[in-house]
């Protein structure tokens, strides 16, 4: 009875607890499942968003910047690509010797290597940038963890020093600084693009999702310039200002029907292809960003004015005597006396009393008006960062001095590429076209500056320049005719004009019956002695415009006898032009 | 009974399936991309040969090699004939 009051108690304890173990079971399988329920369908998003933002990356794609290349395709910047070699220091780990190898495959000392991963607390640091791509497969293939390489791109300019100024240069992180690189950086970038990634706990990419947006390469950009002419001008230009132990140089070839700059080059230049020492006097294209007082050579326009005006003719006779005259309360000098002169002759000895007192006889407002055409003080709308416009003050202001100073070219400023502008006007029959650093494929506006017959008279008379009896024998080019100027600019310095300080300008054009080419040369303190115009800058003048005309294939215009036959003489004569040639007597 | 046999014979296949194109995509994903290192290689490849065309055809390179290797020289002014067509 005992035993059977025992077991019925303990069977009713036994089933609360049975009921009570259910019931907490049940509890615990509804509080299972609505946690599964909570995490997979009410905060699914939140989490796999969670998730994803763990694992899944968009990275940027770089993109492809354009090629710079010349008039005829030859190639002046490329972009290569490159790796970067990066760490992760919060992964980094390597051993004394894996360290070693690493600095020895990347060139770089240990030291440099340890204090780069020395923070943890960072999460990227570049060991080295923009290695050739073997390098760092090297470096990837010693598998230390943390060590990695992306992908990134290069410019190369295979020309160097040749065309530094003009193409300038991109910062590390492939945007143009400089010259053209900056002015059409857009045009040349492209568009970076990007891609989805999974990356694993390491950060490894373990798979490419899915292209989100393919990378746009940049477009190439054609310059106007011809890297046969650029390389020419480049090594006379050079050659001249060391000779001279010039300051400077500049020197700007023009095609003179259309106004392409052809070639632009500057001294002292720099090498773009690892500048390490760089400062603004070297990277300066100073062809466009320098003005200076083009003294000599603007006076062939005031004749042109005069002539326009039909205040004298070729042949109006001025006297000069005694080689020097009053203006004001200054004095105009020649440096010599040259007595009566005609205007042809006060061009060819570049006489400043000859030049004055036609300038006086000028109404003040016509002589701004034609120079201010001629584009002094006018922007060149080149587009190249720094452009300078130089400068032309208002003729309001103009007492007799300033008119008579701006006649033989002080008084105002312009660039070297101004100047070349303003003899497209004489060179094109009077009508002057926009310059212009981008290869043209229709032509460009223009405007009419003086008439044809102007244009041409001033030219005549700028070939007596060229001569034995004018200031620039030196500029002679054999074979062809070539009409220039002078011009020897005293500098202007702290105290106003100095003495020993000069600059040396040539602007010319050949061949003189119908120019084909406009060259200006500029050389800066010329000070191993000579200093003329026609002693520094004509020599450089002529032998590039030598070497300019024969790869151009543009025939000569001076009649030098035999030299020149046609066709159909050799054929009709029934031998080889050699033949005929070898007959000729010369 | 024997459409629930049909039934799971279809799941088991689409399972199949689903791995069978699974394994096809990695293998294709390994295939582009190791085709896209390639690209990348003759990328480089193409851009260094382009350099270096240009290296060896580098103005002053011509000109030297042919005054000194070759004899040439600039002709002169006399000795040019010129033909008009």
């Amino acid at each position: 009875m005992l035993i059977n009051q025992t077991k019925l108690t303990e069977d009713m304890d036994y089933a609360s607890r049975w009921r009570f173990l259910l019931v907490a079971l049940i509890a615990a399988m509804i509080g299972l499942v609505g946690r599964a329920v909570d995490l997979q369908v009410l905060d699914r998003q939140f989490l796999q968003h969670e998730g994803d933002m763990r694992h899944v990356r968009v990275i940027p794609v770089p993109a492809h910047r354009g090629r710079i290349i010349d008039r005829n395709g030859e190639l002046l910047a490329i972009s290569t690509p490159v790796k970067s070699v990066w760490v992760n220091p919060k992964e980094f780990e390597a051993s004394e010797q894996e360290l070693k190898a690493v600095g020895e495959v990347l060139g770089l000392p240990v030291k440099d290597i340890r204090t780069r991963v020395a923070d943890p607390s960072r999460g990227f640091a570049y060991l080295k940038r923009r290695i050739s791509p073997e390098l760092a497969d090297q470096a990837i293939a010693l598998r230390i963890p943390g060590l990695y390489a992306d992908r990134e791109y290069r410019r190369y300019y295979p020309a160097g020093e040749v065309t530094s100024h003009l193409l300038g240069f991109n910062n590390i992180d492939d945007h143009g600084q400089e010259g053209m690189e900056l002015a059409y950086n857009d045009w040349l970038r492209g568009v970076p693009g990007s891609k989805r990634i999974i990356r694993d706990g390491q950060r490894r990419i373990i798979e490419d999702v899915e292209n989100v947006r393919p990378p746009v390469p940049g477009k190439d950009l054609a310059l106007s310039i011809d890297q046969r002419l650029q390389y020419l001008a480049y090594r006379e230009l050079k050659k001249a200002v060391m000779h001279h132990q010039a300051k400077s140089g500049s020197l700007v070839l023009l095609d003179a029907q259309n106004g392409e700059v052809l070639a632009m080059v500057n001294q002292p230049s720099f090498n773009p292809n690892s500048r390490l020492k760089l400062n603004g006097g070297v990277s300066r294209n100073r062809a466009i960003t320098d003005v200076f007082e083009p003294g000599s050579t603007v006076k062939p326009f005031l004749v042109a004015c005069a002539l326009e005006l039909g205040l004298v003719r070729p042949d109006t006779i001025i006297d000069t005597t005694p080689g020097q005259m009053h203006v004001g309360r200054n004095v105009v000098r020649d440096v010599h006396n040259y007595g009566v002169l005609d205007v042809a002759h006060i061009l060819q000895k570049s006489s400043n009393v000859g030049v004055t007192k036609i300038a006086l006889s000028l109404p003040s407002n016509k002589f701004w008006a034609f120079y201010n055409n001629l584009g002094f003080g006018q922007p060149l709308d080149t587009g190249f960062p720094g452009e300078a416009s130089g400068t032309l003050s208002d003729h309001q202001g103009w007492n007799s001095f300033e008119q008579a100073t701006l006649s033989f070219g002080y008084g105002l400023s312009a660039s070297t590429l101004q100047l070349g502008r303003a003899y497209l006007a004489l060179a094109n029959e009077g009508v002057m076209p926009m310059v212009g650093l981008l290869k043209r494929d229709k032509p460009v506006e223009s405007h009419r500056i003086m008439s044809a017959r102007t244009a041409i008279s001033v030219r005549t008379m700028l070939e007596q320049v060229v001569t034995r009896e004018g200031t620039a024998l030196k500029a002679e080019v054999p074979g062809f005719r070539v009409a220039g100027k002078t011009g020897t600019v005293k500098k202007t310095g702290a105290n106003g004009y100095e003495k020993a300080s000069y600059l040396s300008v040539f602007a010319g054009m050949a061949p003189a019956s119908k120019p084909k080419l406009v060259m200006v040369v500029m050389i800066d303190e010329p000070s191993a002695g000579e200093y003329y115009g026609g002693a520094v800058a004509a020599p450089v003048f002529s032998s590039v415009m030598e070497g300019a005309l024969r790869l151009l294939n543009i025939e000569p215009d001076k009649d030098e006898g035999p030299a020149l036959i046609t066709a159909q003489q050799g054929e009709a004569a029934g031998r080889t032009p050699q033949l005929a040639r070898q007959d000729g007597s010369i | 009974m024997r459409r629930l046999l049909c039934l799971l014979l279809i799941v088991v296949s689409s399972a199949l399936g689903v791995v069978y194109t699974k394994y096809r995509s990695r293998m294709l994903f390994v295939e582009v991309q190791r085709l896209e290192q390639e690209l990348e290689a003759y990328e480089v490849e193409w851009g260094q040969l382009q350099l270096e065309q240009n290296t060896w055809a580098e103005h002053s390179r011509i000109e030297r090699l042919a005054r000194s290797r070759l004899e040439m020289v600039l002709p002169q002014r006399q000795s040019i004939l010129y033909i008009k067509p």
